[in-house]
């Protein structure tokens, strides 16, 4: 492709080698997938380290990958115009880049109005958004959760307002309001899973103009599944340790197994920032997990690179979300080493994963509905070799990059 | 720069206070040359068992002030102060120097944000300091936005002191209102009203020859100009309209600049500001806006009022020059949940006050498509001031917004009372509907404060300027 024919710039909310975020890996496996083919493609992060000489950009191993030093000034709304960050700054260098094509993979950190400066910079750019959660629609850290821990359904300025009584309704009305109008800048919306795209169509953006993407998976060359060691079944817990991953929910399951059953699982948790919850939290986690003795192994964080060798010591992996999920990086990832799931059976677990076919579904939040799951595959250990045949290779990262380019170019 | 006591230097500043509920959040700098490098925070002597901590930053601009070495003698700090506690009765203290917070000169902001930006170059650590202070600032996006803790001024205090000892509810209310309440308090509003406004005025942007002036006065919220800006900036219609924000809140003048600067250039709408160094209300602060006014016509709106779709100000101004003797044009106006807040104004003798005619929203609170309005516009008893469509003229004939409703009140029915005095009708119309903010309260009729005896006083002004027509229009 010839410089500036075609032009992709992909903005991504933070880069993977400081903020390991599924949307940021997912954004920086385009770009490399794009460079590999030669494509002329620019990768800008936003970043929090402090730039030199208080510039708002640095490069990153080469020039094509831009940190952007800013951050958002009203993160109610998502607003960054109190600097010149935006309307300066990165006006003047969108200007020189020239793209033909912006794909941005959040607009948060960055500040909302940045869509307004692309649009305004270049009238005839194409530009795409991947939304990663429901940020747009919910406050509470985009989850769909109310602050009462209960799934929510749908929000609305009243419903928002009592899950944070200091903001008016009016305020949540302005919100979306404000989100909605900088949105209208955006040609076409990236979903990674339906579930997603059926929550932004439900708030109100036109369903013709969202497209269902999964994110891709780099390959995987199959190790040898290593077989269990006589009767014990291995479930293996990855990701953060928060409230919303539903760690407490596992923890307490298997408290309420059988001892005979409890005697023939092993547990591993793999999974960061347990240090950075909220005490109360961390206390709970720490005596469930002493309660349970010999069961559960904490081994903390882990980096992606490790998961298809840590995947292949194990023989179920548990995502027990307490929100819907958009689409877990953590399945698609056991889908490549085919190890089956047992997941909390709403919005994009339940998707990714069909129940008895290539994993098993457990009610949200329910840890007695999910020991009553585990005690079925410790008992019946055919399932296991059953349910991992039906898994299919997911889409990997090349075919991920084929539907965008056809997306950006159509 | 030497102290007393042949200390050497020691300085200790508070920039800028945040009040939570019973909580303080403290950001400022402190300054040693001597060993006291350490400060501590007491009220009325007692040391706070609670302050959560300082967070420091460097503070290099003053270090290089004062000549400073290390770190260690120099510093910003935020901290937070967690005990029920007033702000006059806190005193910072460093070795055996007191520096009391009511000697200090600050802003008052209700936004961490802002705070946050000061708090050095490391904002997610001033941020996460924030956060385990028990504030929700983290990467969820949540922000603690408080309107300024407000004090009453003198006048005010004044107002509040004599109304106090107002009895309502008593015979012959009516009577010492008039004859001794209403001409004490206006005795002092008038001084207040009288007084000499310096204004400044900002153009961002040219806008000329516009067919429409809008003027939106802006008190406490300064964000609702972003709101608006943002979506009108979206229609075309609004190219050839002066839109002019009168500021009517000195403490936020530099606030509402930086946030101009921004809002200008990223949407790149054409704006006034006028900056007021006196709070006039809403009625001064309209007068001022429409002696700015280039456009024969004005439109007055509220800043909490965002539209509902593009082109609504074409049809509002084609409306307006169709309909005979249309002296005032109103909006229908919606909640956010699409339920009535405005389809006009009438005047209401209220049971508990014989005597005494409010302003009565009809239909306030009904589901809008239930009132099948469709089309036109209806003619009203009066239509309220978060949207009047007039001529300039025919405001500056009339005089513009009575100016002694104490604290602002009344002076939109006034000038629809004003404007059919002079043989003009009053619209609201169907075709403009438009989304009006207003913030959850409790029913007005409930509560029995200086305010809301303020709002029978005024409402007695009200009607003792226009009883005959009053009487002739309700009849």
């Amino acid at each position: 492709m010839t410089e500036n024919d075609s032009r992709i710039l992909i903005l991504s909310h933070g880069h993977p080698d400081m903020d390991k975020g599924g949307a940021e890996v997912a954004a920086y496996n385009m770009f490399k997938q794009l460079l590999c083919r030669d494509a002329d493609v620019y990768f800008m992060a936003r970043s929090g380290l402090v730039p030199h000489g208080g510039t708002a950009f640095s490069t990153h191993h080469s020039e094509r990958e831009i940190l952007f030093h800013t951050t958002m000034d009203d993160r109610f709304i998502f607003s960054n115009i109190k600097t010149r960050h935006l309307w300066q700054e990165f006006r003047d260098l969108l200007t020189l880049l020239k793209p033909k094509v912006v794909h941005l993979h959040h607009y948060f950190l960055f500040g909302l109005e940045v869509l307004e400066e692309i649009r305004k910079a270049f009238p005839n750019v194409k530009v795409v958004l991947t939304l990663h959660e429901y940020l747009g629609i919910c406050h509470n850290k985009g989850l769909m959760v109310k602050t009462n821990g209960r799934l929510c359904y749908r929000a609305s300025p009243r419903d928002c307002h009592s899950c944070f009584p200091e903001k008016q309704p009016g305020d949540f009305f302005l919100r979306e309001q404000y989100i909605k109008r900088m949105f209208a800048n955006v040609d076409t919306f990236v979903a990674p899973s339906k579930f997603l795209k059926e929550r932004y169509v439900e708030w109100g953006i036109s369903p013709t103009l969202i497209k269902v993407i999964e994110n891709g998976q780099e390959h995987v060359s199959l190790s040898n599944h290593s077989e269990k060691s006589g009767e014990v079944c291995r479930l293996a817990f990855f990701g953060q340790i928060n409230p919303y991953k539903g760690i407490d929910t596992l923890l307490n399951a298997l408290t309420q197994l059988p001892k005979s059953v409890r005697k023939k699982i092993d547990v591993e948790i793999h999974g960061a920032n347990l240090e950075k919850q909220p005490g109360v939290f961390q206390e709970k986690v720490q005596s469930l997990v002493s309660k349970l003795g010999k069961a559960v192994k904490l081994f903390g964080p882990y980096d992606s690179r490790e998961l298809p060798a840590l995947l292949s010591q194990v023989d179920w992996v548990v995502v027990p979300s307490t929100w819907w999920e958009n689409s877990p990086m953590v399945i698609q990832e056991a889908f490549s080493s085919k190890v089956p799931l047992i997941v909390s059976d709403i919005g994009g677990m339940a998707e990714k994963v069909e129940d008895g076919k290539t994993g098993l579904h457990f009610r949200a939040g329910n840890s007695m509905d999910l020991a009553r799951v585990i005690e079925k595959v410790v008992k019946d250990s055919s399932l296991r070799g059953k349910l991992s045949e039906n898994i299919k290779p997911p889409m990997s990262i090349e075919q991920c990059v084929d539907e965008h380019v056809a997306l950006y170019f159509a | 720069m030497l102290s007393l006591l042949g200390l050497s230097l020691c300085r200790l500043n508070v920039d800028m206070i945040c009040q939570h509920g019973e909580q303080l959040i403290l950001l400022g700098w402190f300054a040693s040359k001597s060993t006291h490098s350490e400060i501590a925070v007491v009220n009325s002597g007692q040391s706070f068992g609670s302050v959560r901590g300082i967070f420091k930053f460097s503070r290099d601009d003053v270090k290089s002030r004062f000549s400073l070495s290390s770190d260690e003698q120099c510093f910003g700090f935020l901290l937070v102060v967690d005990e029920p506690c007033k702000p006059e009765d806190i005193k910072f203290k460093a070795g055996i120097l007191t520096f009391p917070l009511c000697k200090q000169v600050y802003t008052c902001t209700s936004n961490l944000d802002e705070m946050i930006a000061h708090a050095g170059d490391d904002t997610e650590k001033a941020q996460a300091f924030l956060t385990n202070g028990g504030f929700d600032v983290d990467a969820s996006g949540a922000t603690i936005v408080r309107q300024p803790h407000r004090k009453l001024d003198k006048d005010l205090d004044r107002i509040k002191q004599r109304l106090d000892s107002f009895e309502l509810h008593t015979q012959g209310y009516l009577q010492t209102c008039k004859e001794t309440v209403l001409p004490e308090v206006h005795k002092i509003w008038k001084a207040r009203v009288e007084r000499k406004n310096n204004y400044s005025v900002k153009r961002f942007g040219q806008c000329s020859n516009p067919i429409l002036s809008v003027i939106v006065p802006l008190y406490g919220r300064y964000d609702f100009m972003q709101h608006q800006i943002a979506h009108f900036s979206h229609d075309e219609a609004m190219r050839g309209v002066e839109l002019i924000y009168v500021l009517d809140d000195p403490q936020l003048t530099h606030e509402l600049n930086v946030a101009s600067k921004g809002v200008f250039e990223t949407f790149k709408l054409p704006f006034t500001v006028i900056f007021s160094s006196l709070n006039l209300g809403y009625a001064g602060a309209n007068n001022l806006g429409v002696e700015v006014a280039q456009a024969d016509h004005i439109l007055l709106l509220n800043s909490d009022i965002i539209p509902t779709r593009s082109g609504w100000i074409t049809d509002y101004l084609e409306q307006f020059k169709t309909l005979p003797d249309c002296g005032i044009l109103g909006a229908t106006l919606l909640y956010e949940d699409s339920t009535v807040q405005h389809v006009g104004m009438e005047l209401y003798e209220d049971e508990s006050f014989p005597g005494i005619w409010v302003n009565h929203h009809p239909c306030k609170g009904v589901p809008f498509s239930l009132l099948k309005l469709t089309g036109g516009c209806s003619e009203v008893q009066m239509t309220t001031g978060a949207a009047m469509l007039l001529k300039k003229s025919l405001f500056n004939e009339l005089g513009g917004f009575e100016r002694m409703y104490v604290l602002g009140d009344f002076e939109d029915s006034d000038l629809c009372l004003k404007a059919i005095n002079a043989g003009k009708k009053i619209y609201v119309s169907h075709d403009v509907v438009l989304y009006h903010l207003e913030r959850l309260s409790q029913n007005m009729l409930e509560s029995g404060g200086w305010k809301y005896k303020l709002t029978i006083m005024n409402a007695v002004y009200q009607e003792s300027r226009w009883r005959p027509l009053i009487e002739r229009i309700t009849a």
